[in-house]
């Protein structure tokens, strides 16, 4: 299980998930204020509308009644002045007096066109026309006409509405006179016409007339009346005439008028002559205003929808943003900026939360800052004492060195007179040409020498066993090292030399190769080749480095053209105080241990040594090769237990850690998670025993302090530990302890220690390794 | 970013007022082809009626009107020639007053709409072939009826009894259905025991001419309405009808005003103002073909006591009450 995974999926999400938050608020907002904004707007078009219908009709029935008046007063003024004339009975008067009232008709009545005067039998006696001669007596006989009999019937006869040539309306007026005779007039309509085009209904409304058989009279588009439209079918007629004369009519509503289109129409009666007027307006012109308030609605609408959004919008801001300042603060927190605090100044739950973080974090960072405390502290004191050590070390090194090379000279200067002391006494003890007695006397002297001698060899081949075994002393402590910088390091340590010898030194590497090994160690041991070329090489010759790679090796080649090497020679040439048969151009030592160093480090780093040459004077090639795997560990390192039993896995890869103090247990913690390794805490040896033994825990790897509480030693605890859980787990001691003594008993029991103060990542880069390796290594970090 | 797209949601929601702002129309244009002279005042004064008219109805002129008046005079050849001027302005509707000029349009024009007045019978003249749905491009109004001459012809005999022999006088070019109306006055005219001729005169020493035969207490003339040409020899006619003591009864009122005996007719000047409403119609799109022609519905009655007196002549009183009298 990955504790890290169940931190890091809130943190994808969190901006998207307030994103979401502020969108409902807004879109609610706006949502509820356009929905009441519709509602109302919607009720009230409906009343606007049923208003509008109402008051458009209303004031066109006005106008239709107001052009019927007109229409019937037109019509019963006719009749009056008619009536007026027809008083005279046609005897009563003469002929001149009958034209002169004929004349004064026409003359008050323009719409006569003619007036003719029949007798009681249909007799026409008198016909004046404006257009045509007068003509008295002798029209004919107009008995049987229609103005005729129905006028002497009903009193009064009006005819139907007919076109005197072609297009020009004219109606029969005929009314009883005193005398039982007829006035009969033709009457010209055009005053309806003329009433009817010019009557204005809104911009593009009209009226017309509608005779008592549905017939049209009047419209302003003559062609219609002309064509004898017949209008009964239209509704508004339809209904008009079924109400009745009485009832008023209330039949407006959205119908079709002649053409198809649309519109609200009004009626009115014109009593006279039966007859219909109705006005229509284009349901389009009636409802134009009303067009005006929905787009003033609509824009009201979009206004206050903008209002309402951008207050959606300020609410949202001001709800989601402390809730925002608030994930931001926590993120930063568990970030690790435990400095951070949070400012909401809500006054409300949001910022009481705001308040509890900044406590928690507050809390945190005075845990932290202690520490950080301690840390700090036993790093300096672990970076002091590693100085110390180092450089004890590197005087250590130097001593031996001057030792071993001091050993080595001193042995192989001094064995070759001694065996010339050896051989000479023995030569003395053969001379024969002497007296018995002397020679008995020197034979015994000379065997003393010999004697001597031997043991003299003797003791020089102990000191040369002696400084074979401190050669022999070689471990190593792996790391990344980065090849290129180290045979960087080599050449600048060498270019004095080669200077002085004016020697060309040349360099063939890849960009970047980074192998596990000892850096000092592999340093020592392409140091020997190099100065040996140098030493090897006349001045003026050239030494060249390449390094490779070769699929899972790297491949270190030191090259010169200098004296070569013989066959016998390449056949001893690794082994101990073997000094070639080329001496040193440059007069420099040699003790004959330097190629056998170089091939005990690099066999330690699981390599190989190997040397060519073409022969004496044909200068020699010497080829490092090392594996490239990092988990590769060939070399055998210095001791481990671990064949002691490898046969009880661990049940998990949990760790153990050991620990009296609270807060490094916290801080490992911390660094436990951070790098994703699972660990068990236990503050002391017996609780770390009760882990294991109680829970059945099976560690992978045990951290331990070196001094636990109530006077428990690590080393011990780690040793109960591997007993109680019968394998030799790995292990690592905690310890500010450097003192050798403690590190022997580190080492001894096959424990790596890690000194304070540590830094974390040592700590799990180490864990790791161990656990990848399974191996211990006893090493001082 | 949301912030911006809500600034241009605002800035689009309140834009379609300004781009829908309201454009103003183009003028649109009249032609008048008349048949009178510019110096004519009382054709000055119908072409001012027609304006009125047109103002009346919603079309001023310089501000949605544009008229484009033409006084060709009676000659013919010139009023072809202004017809070609007024088409090739191509306006969106033409008026003519007079049946030659109707005529030049019509020979020059297909399409542009043409709305006559004063016009004598066009169908008798060929103008249009049916009153009800002139089917062509050209419609209008007309003021004369053929059978007005039989009116004319007992109104002169009710004025002098003693009327015996009557002259109709006209213009050949200018009034080319004269001989309808010589027709129609001879149908009454055996009844009303005169004689009627027609007399054709084309200068003023004809016209002379055709007055001095018409001498003595039993002759008389009609003078035929026509769309120009007598008009503008109006003053020597009176002048000369006085002289040789000729009762004269004329189609237009401004004859009696200005000392002809009288004159029974329709009134042209309203008739102009009518036209104004066949105009109107034709610009809000009414095709001319669906306009029936329409015929003058009013008439008058004028007679001049002066000239009366001084031809010795009594206005018997059925005439009086109906007719305008002016000295």
């Amino acid at each position: 299980m990955d504790p890290g995974s169940e931190g890091s999926l809130p943190q994808e999400t969190p901006s998207a998930k307030t994103g979401r938050l502020f969108r409902k608020y807004v879109l609610f907002l706006a949502g509820v204020v356009l929905l009441a904004l519709l509602s109302s707007a919607t009720i009230q078009y409906q009343f606007l509308v049923r208003d509008f219908t109402e008051f458009s009709v209303r004031l066109q029935r006005e106008q239709a009644q107001a052009a019927a008046d007109k229409i019937d007063d037109f019509i019963q003024d006719i009749e009056r002045q008619i009536a007026w004339t027809a008083q005279l009975p046609w005897a009563a008067a003469t002929l001149d007096e009958w034209r002169l009232d004929v004349a004064r008709l026409l003359q008050q009545v323009p719409a006569i066109t003619e007036y003719r005067r029949l007798d009681s039998r249909g007799m026409e006696q008198l016909r004046v026309s404006r257009l045509a001669p007068d003509r008295i007596a002798g029209g004919g006989d107009f008995s049987k006409d229609d103005a005729f009999t129905k006028a002497m019937a009903s009193g009064v006869y009006h005819g139907p509405v007919g076109f005197r040539r072609e297009s020009e309306p004219y109606m029969t007026i005929a009314l009883r006179g005193a005398g039982n005779d007829v006035s009969i007039a033709e009457v010209n309509l055009k005053f309806i016409w003329d009433l009817v085009s010019q009557r204005k209904v809104g911009n593009r409304g009209r009226a017309y007339v509608v005779s008592d058989d549905g017939r049209l009279i009047a419209h302003p588009n003559l062609n219609l009346v002309l064509r004898n439209t017949d209008a009964s079918q239209l509704s508004q007629v339809r209904t008009a005439r079924a109400d009745g004369p009485a009832a008023a009519p209330e039949h407006e509503r959205a119908v079709k008028d002649l053409e198809g289109r649309q519109v609200l129409a009004a009626s009115a009666r014109i009593p006279t002559l039966d007859w219909l007027l109705v006005t229509e307006l284009p349901t389009e012109e009636a409802f134009a205003p009303l067009d005006a308030a929905v787009r003033r609605t609509a824009l009201i609408l979009i206004g206050a929808l903008l209002i309402a959004v951008l207050a959606g919008f300020l609410l949202a801001r001001t709800m989601v943003g402390p809730i925002e300042a608030l994930r931001i603060g926590a993120m930063k927190i568990g970030a690790g900026d435990f400095e951070q605090r949070i400012e909401i100044k809500t006054k409300d739950e949001v910022e009481a939360l705001a308040d509890q973080f900044n406590l928690m974090a507050a809390r945190l960072q005075e845990s932290h800052a202690t520490l950080q405390q301690r840390v700090e502290r036993r790093t300096a004191e672990l970076t002091s004492a590693n100085r110390r050590l180092v450089s004890a070390g590197e005087r250590l090194r130097r001593v031996n060195a001057f030792k071993t090379e001091m050993l080595g000279i001193v042995a192989h200067d001094l064995k070759n007179p001694i065996s010339v002391i050896i051989t000479r006494a023995e030569v003395l003890s053969k001379i024969d040409d002497l007296s018995p007695s002397a020679r008995e006397k020197i034979a015994a002297q000379a065997d003393a020498i010999s004697e001597a001698g031997r043991q003299l060899v003797e003791k020089v081949d102990e000191l040369l066993a002696d400084a074979m075994a401190e050669a022999n002393e070689i471990t190593i402590r792996r790391a990344p090292v980065n090849i290129l910088a180290l045979i960087s390091e080599v050449i600048n340590a060498n270019r004095p030399l080669t200077e002085k010898k004016e020697q060309k030194l040349a360099v063939a590497m890849p960009a970047s190769l980074t192998v596990m090994c000892d850096h000092d160690r592999l340093r020592e041991a392409l140091d020997n080749l190099v100065s040996n070329a140098i030493k090897y090489t006349q001045p003026g010759g050239s030494i060249n480095l390449a390094v490779m790679t070769d699929e899972d090796q790297a491949l270190i080649t030191v090259a010169d053209n200098g004296a070569g090497l013989t066959s016998d020679d390449l056949a001893r040439l690794f082994g101990r105080f073997q000094p070639l048969s080329a001496k040193p151009t440059g007069g420099e030592a040699s003790t004959g241990l330097g190629l056998s160093i170089v091939k005990r480090i690099v066999e330690l780093h699981g390599g190989k040594v190997s040397a060519r040459s073409a022969g004496i004077g044909q200068g020699s090639r010497f080829t490092i090769s090392l594996p490239l795997l990092a988990g590769n560990s060939v070399g055998q390192q210095a001791s481990s237990g671990e064949e002691e039993g490898l046969t009880k896995k661990p049940n998990s890869g949990m760790i153990l850690v050991v620990d009296d103090d609270n807060d490094v247990r916290k801080a490992l913690d911390m660094w436990l998670r951070l790098d994703g390794i699972s660990a068990v805490f236990a503050a002391s040896a017996d609780e770390a025993l009760a882990v294991v033994a109680g829970n059945g825990v099976r560690p992978s790897l045990i951290v331990s302090d070196y001094n636990l509480h109530g006077g428990a030693n690590g080393i011990e605890n780690i040793v109960a530990l591997r007993k109680a859980l019968g394998w030799q787990v790995p292990a690592i001691l905690l310890t500010g302890d450097s003192t050798r003594s403690t590190q022997e008993t580190i080492v001894s029991n096959g424990l790596v220690a890690l000194i304070k103060p540590w830094k974390g990542d040592e700590l799990t880069q180490l864990i790791r390794r161990l656990q990848k390796s399974e191996d211990n290594i006893a090493q001082l970090v | 970013m949301r912030r911006r797209e809500l600034l241009i949601l605002i800035a689009t929601a309140a834009c379609p007022n300004i781009v829908g702002a309201q454009q103003e129309k183009p003028r649109r244009r009249v032609g008048v082809l008349t048949g009178n002279i510019e110096t004519d005042p009382d054709a000055q004064t119908r072409v001012q009626a027609f304006k009125q008219g047109l103002a009346d109805l919603g079309w001023i002129e310089g501000r949605n009107l544009h008229i484009e008046v033409r006084w060709p005079g009676p000659d013919v050849a010139r009023q072809q020639a202004y017809a070609r001027e007024l088409v090739a302005l191509a306006p969106d509707v033409i008026l003519t007053t007079s049946t030659p000029t109707t005529r030049a349009l019509r020979d020059t024009t297909q399409t542009i709409p043409v709305v006559f007045v004063g016009l004598s019978d066009p169908v008798a003249t060929g103008i249009v072939s049916n009153i009800a749905r002139p089917e062509v491009n050209v419609t209008g109004f007309m003021l004369y009826e053929h059978s007005l001459a039989g009116k004319w012809l007992t109104l002169l005999k009710d004025m002098s009894p003693a009327l015996k022999r009557v002259a109709v006088l006209f213009n050949p070019q200018t009034a080319p259905y004269a001989s309808f109306y010589i027709r129609s006055a001879q149908e009454v005219s055996e009844r009303l025991g005169v004689s009627v001729s027609g007399a054709e005169v084309s200068s003023v020493a004809e016209i002379d001419l055709a007055l001095s035969r018409m001498e003595g207490s039993d002759g008389g003339v009609m003078v035929l309405p026509d769309g120009g040409f007598v008009a503008a020899n109006n003053a020597s006619l009176i002048v000369l009808a006085a002289k040789y003591r000729v009762p004269a009864i004329y189609a237009v009122r401004v004859y009696a005003l200005n000392g002809g005996l009288m004159s029974y007719g329709a009134d042209l000047t309203s008739q102009f103002r009518d036209g104004a409403t066949y105009v109107d119609q034709i610009l809000r799109g009414v095709k001319p073909a669906e306009l029936p022609v329409r015929f003058a519905a009013k008439f008058d009655l004028v007679i001049n006591l002066r000239a009366a007196d001084a031809l010795g002549l009594r206005v018997p009183r059925h005439l009086m009450v109906g007719a305008e009298m002016v000295r």
